[in-house]
């Protein structure tokens, strides 16, 4: 009963090729600035943030205690806001760059008005966890409560979490929500156009090894 | 005793000040699932749990070494405008429930993010708002009252905590019977200022 159970499993896997295991996730917290400020987006401004990680997939082997692991995206090049009606803007974003850094000194700093002398000096310091590019990042901002969110894929092609999750590259997502200044109750440092708190996540794919059928039921045969 | 009194929330206010100098802002960020309703009358429940896990300081002493922190989201759908769905009246609680000897938060049993202590309890004033920019994407905002739990007296100030952050049906791991996940937090909020004249304060201190 067991094997007959087992065996339409391992013909499964054999067909797949692949399987899809659990994927990671990242919850990240910061603020972003763009030159120029937000809003108004105008066309080749460059939107920027810092933040550091809070909850992070157990795989990758962070231990709070002693480390921390601080988050940089910059290179998003806007393509000029779009006025969607009742206080409502899109910008979309090309190009574009993250990374992930874990570092032991935890000195992460966010200081006012950036770019300035910690951020993001303090935010990539430390040795590179994840590293890779976006694609597709759209930004809402709803002018009339201060708030939106954004969504963008990401590539990511370096960094000792690849190697970790037995990967050599990971497809991933990212979506937040913002605030600006006064929604967030004056809470943004000074300087910052807008607070971020968002999630990453890295779709992690697990190779399967292949056999013929004949290697397949000598595994199960007692 | 005004004196003291008054010296008491110059101290607290420093405290504040300097502490927000030298580190982050303080906040309850949390990262969680809800179920939308489809109709006017229905029910958003968010449940969430705190993901400060120490890295990010939070605005009273929280130890999550020992505690898992659930916070809950409940509003009844009362109007809905555009892209913007008002919830009133909404509520909000969050919960303290020891790691050793409690339950962990089980997205498929709703009762386990409720079955702790709850530390914080209030009301979103007027509404909690969310906001939909895309099918897939969208905000939500609202403020807070905090008006019971356990730790009510470690706040401080109890109105305008400024409650926000973005939600998305395109991102994996969604549990059943759930929606969207939300990921935002609550910020500080605003503490309130006695204004006196120069006179008033040096008679203070004399």
């Amino acid at each position: 009963m067991k094997k007959l159970s087992l065996l339409p499993v391992a013909a499964a896997l054999l067909l797949a090729g692949s399987a899809a295991a659990q994927n990671a996730l990242i919850d990240y917290q910061g603020y972003a600035w763009e030159t120029g400020g937000i809003p108004a987006s105008a066309a080749g401004d460059v939107l920027s943030f810092v933040g550091v990680v809070d909850n992070i997939d157990a795989r990758f082997g962070i231990n709070f205690g002693t480390e921390e692991v601080t988050l940089h995206v910059t290179g998003l090049s806007s393509g000029g806001q779009v006025n969607l009606g009742g206080g409502l803007l899109s910008v979309a974003y090309s190009g574009g760059t993250i990374g992930l850094y874990r570092d032991p000194s935890r000195n992460h700093d966010y200081g006012t008005f950036p770019a300035n002398a910690t951020a993001p000096s303090t935010f990539v310091d430390g040795s590179l966890l994840l590293g890779g590019t976006l694609s597709n990042f759209v930004l809402f901002i709803d002018t009339t409560t201060g708030s939106g969110a954004y969504e963008s894929s990401a590539s990511f092609t370096s960094g000792s979490g690849l190697t970790t999750l037995n990967l050599l590259q990971a497809n991933g997502f990212t979506f937040g929500g913002v605030l600006n200044s006064a929604a967030s109750g004056g809470n943004n440092p000074a300087g910052y156009d807008l607070q971020v708190d968002g999630t990453i996540e890295v779709e992690v794919i697990v190779g399967v090894q292949e056999k013929t059928w004949g290697a397949m039921k000598n595994l199960y045969r007692r | 005793m005004q004196l003291r009194v008054t010296a008491a929330s110059l101290a607290l206010a420093a405290l504040f000040a300097s502490a927000a100098a030298a580190t982050d802002p303080p906040n309850f960020d949390f990262n969680g699932y809800a179920q939308i309703p489809a109709n006017l009358g229905g029910t958003l429940t968010l449940r969430s749990v705190l993901t400060n896990n120490g890295v990010v300081p939070t605005p009273i002493p929280l130890n999550f070494a020992l505690n898992q922190y659930t916070l809950v989201v409940t509003g009844t759908l009362a109007s809905v405008s555009g892209i913007n769905q008002d919830y009133s009246p909404a509520s909000i609680a969050l919960y303290e429930d020891a790691i050793g000897g409690g339950t962990a938060a089980d997205y498929a049993n709703g009762a386990t993010f409720t079955d702790g202590t709850p530390i914080l309890t209030g009301a979103f004033t007027p509404a909690l708002r969310r906001i939909t920019f895309t099918p897939s994407l969208g905000s939500y905002i609202g403020t807070v009252n905090f008006s019971g739990g356990t730790q009510l007296a470690a706040l401080g100030g109890l109105v305008n905590w400024p409650f926000g952050g973005g939600w998305s049906r395109s991102i994996g791991g969604i549990p059943a019977g759930y929606q969207e996940n939300w990921d935002g937090k609550i910020d500080l909020g605003a503490v309130g200022v006695e204004t006196r004249t120069w006179d008033g304060v040096k008679r203070l201190y004399r």
